[in-house]
């Protein structure tokens, strides 16, 4: 099949999710189906990449909350159909454990956050807020998480992020879960500091970190 | 002058003798008093003292009731999650059709639920500071609890999905709403304030707060105003630039600033709103120390003192850990710096 054709399959579904068009996005996806495209692929480069789209949109301000969740659903409406006929595995990127630890009064940060991870692929588990550091790790080990994310817009729970890190070092967990940290207050000096692996500065950013944070825990454990 | 003359000078467009002084202090007066939040609940005459205590020793011009306490979504069938440390929350939705928002029950603030106990604390409160000082109490907005109700995310698919439905919502939520803000007002507040974050920049675009927020919020304040509120005040959590010029048409006489540059706001709205704010409530206030929280005041008063309009605030509510010190150096800040010279008063 030629390159050029596969491509037109993708831009379709990228289309159709960027467009918020939960109906066409099936039909694509069925589309592609048919026409022998792998499903994986058709996620990786249409699905994924509409979403991908809409997110740049969103940080734009040409996209708004609204809009991202219209997209994810035609996303998600496009992956009931091709993930049956996905091969192996791998239709998730990994598993986020998402919450506030204490003292914000705002946890639209951090549901923004878990949109555009659950938009992005990734499995997630939101703790809500009020979430004491130990119970981040628990849940990790738990749910054999592959990300802890600490997100705020205003916040007094800096000291808890460290916190949070702290236990996971003195865990056997460490190796296999990275710590990414972001929202108004926190700097990527302050994330240094206190020894998390990533920090995005917005919501869509955080997708793109976990994705390039669970890739390098990949290829160093290859 | 007294505290509340001050915020009602600059209201009505006077110059007072300094700039008035104002901080959302519920998280701060309550660790000062050594509370957890969870006790604002059961000890209102705690809650009243840590309020009154900070106005007598940091200089504040007004206190707050338990703000943020969604009473009316609580009355209207949600169920509210308490924390010791963060505002009660609402994790999931209660209305998922048409059929359940012709069900929501006909409420009466006054009687039920725990919006009597916030009434009261309001009452006590005023009876506290007395005429001088300014009692500020919250209110939710229809499309805060409109979004309560029916679960965040579902109600801003119902935006693009089903407007007709979100509307048929706003609609029926209006009227509680509005009852408690009215009811505010009645137990003895001078300012009644509302926030809703979830309606900014970073949530919703120019043309939907236009539709699903705007008209609401405006008729809901023009009727507390009606009640008799000295004034109605907005608090625009988070990015709101664009949308500024429709929340001053909002019946609201001060806007309380998340991150807005001072003098370019009064340049564009001092003839409609009142500014207030906007010192870095996590950067400076919590993070700082007295000596920057001092200069980052007098920047803002360099801004906004000139020709009244103003009041002097944090950009947020302030943070619950926030050093005394800090909070004590806005005060001396406002009380040297924001004085207004006789004669450079009314032109
Ligand atoms: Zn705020």
């Amino acid at each position: 099949m030629a390159d050029k054709e596969q491509a037109e399959y993708f831009k379709e579904l990228s289309d159709a999710v960027l467009d918020m068009d939960e109906e066409r996005t099936v039909t694509a996806a069925q589309d592609a189906l048919d026409n022998s495209i792998d499903p994986y692929e058709a996620i990786q480069n249409g699905l994924s990449d509409g979403m991908a789209r809409a997110g740049q949109l969103f940080e734009d301000e040409e996209y708004f909350i609204p809009e991202l969740l219209m997209c994810s659903d035609a996303m998600y409406a496009g992956l009931d159909v091709l993930k049956p006929h996905l091969k192996a595995t791998g239709e998730s990127r990994g598993t986020v454990v998402i919450g506030v630890i204490e003292g914000d009064t705002h946890d639209i940060g951090k549901n923004m956050v878990r949109i555009m991870f659950e938009t992005g692929g990734f499995h997630v588990i939101d703790l809500g807020r009020d979430v004491p550091p130990q119970r981040f790790v628990d849940t990790a080990r738990e749910s054999k998480a592959d990300i802890i994310a600490l997100s705020t817009l205003m916040t007094t729970t800096m000291d808890g992020m460290g916190t949070v890190v702290k236990l996971l070092n003195e865990s056997d967990l460490r190796a296999g879960v990275k710590v990414m940290v972001g929202g108004g207050p926190i700097s990527p000096g302050f994330a240094k500091r206190i020894g998390a692996d990533g920090y995005a500065v917005n919501a869509a950013e955080a997708v793109k970190v976990a994705r390039e944070l669970v890739a390098r825990d990949a290829v160093g454990a290859a | 002058m007294t505290s509340l003359e001050r915020i009602l000078a600059v209201c009505a467009g006077k110059i007072p003798d300094r700039v008035p002084f104002l901080l959302a202090s519920r998280e701060f007066s309550s660790r000062q008093a050594g509370m957890s939040l969870l006790d604002c609940y059961t000890q209102p005459e705690r809650y009243i003292d840590s309020q009154v205590r900070l106005v007598d020793e940091f200089g504040l011009d007004g206190v707050y009731d338990i703000w943020c306490t969604p009473a009316v979504d609580e009355l209207l069938g949600a169920t509210l999650e308490f924390s010791s440390s963060d505002s009660a929350s609402i994790p999931n939705g209660s209305v998922s059709c048409l059929d359940d928002v012709k069900r929501l029950p006909k409420v009466d603030p006054r009687r039920e639920g725990r919006a009597p106990y916030l009434l009261d604390v309001v009452r006590r409160l005023k009876k506290a500071v007395g005429d001088s000082v300014a009692v500020i109490a919250w209110a939710s907005s229809p499309f805060r609890t409109a979004s309560m109700l029916r679960g965040v995310t579902d109600f801003y698919r119902d935006l693009k999905r089903d407007p007709a439905f979100a509307h048929a919502l706003l609609n029926a939520v209006h009227g509680p709403c509005t009852a408690y803000g009215k009811a505010l007002v009645e137990a003895g507040a001078d300012i009644v304030c509302s926030s809703n974050p979830g309606a900014n920049m970073q949530c919703i675009s120019r043309p939907y707060y236009e539709e699903f927020s705007h008209p609401y919020t405006r008729e809901m304040f023009g009727a507390i105003r009606q009640q008799g509120a000295k004034a109605v005040m907005f608090h625009t959590c988070g990015k709101w630039d664009d949308r500024l010029d429709l929340v001053v048409k909002e019946n609201i006489d001060i806007v309380h600033c998340d991150r807005v540059d001072i003098a370019g706001f009064k340049a564009k709205y001092s003839g409609s709103a009142v500014l207030m704010g906007n010192l870095r409530a996590v950067e400076v206030l919590l993070q700082g120390t007295e000596e920057s929280v001092g200069r980052a005041a007098r920047e803002c008063l360099a801004q906004g003192k000139e020709g009244g309009r103003y009041i002097l605030s944090a950009d947020c509510s302030v943070p619950r850990d926030t050093p005394a010190g800090n909070v004590r150096a806005m005060g001396a800040a406002v009380r040297d710096s924001g004085r207004y010279d006789r004669g450079d008063g009314e032109k």
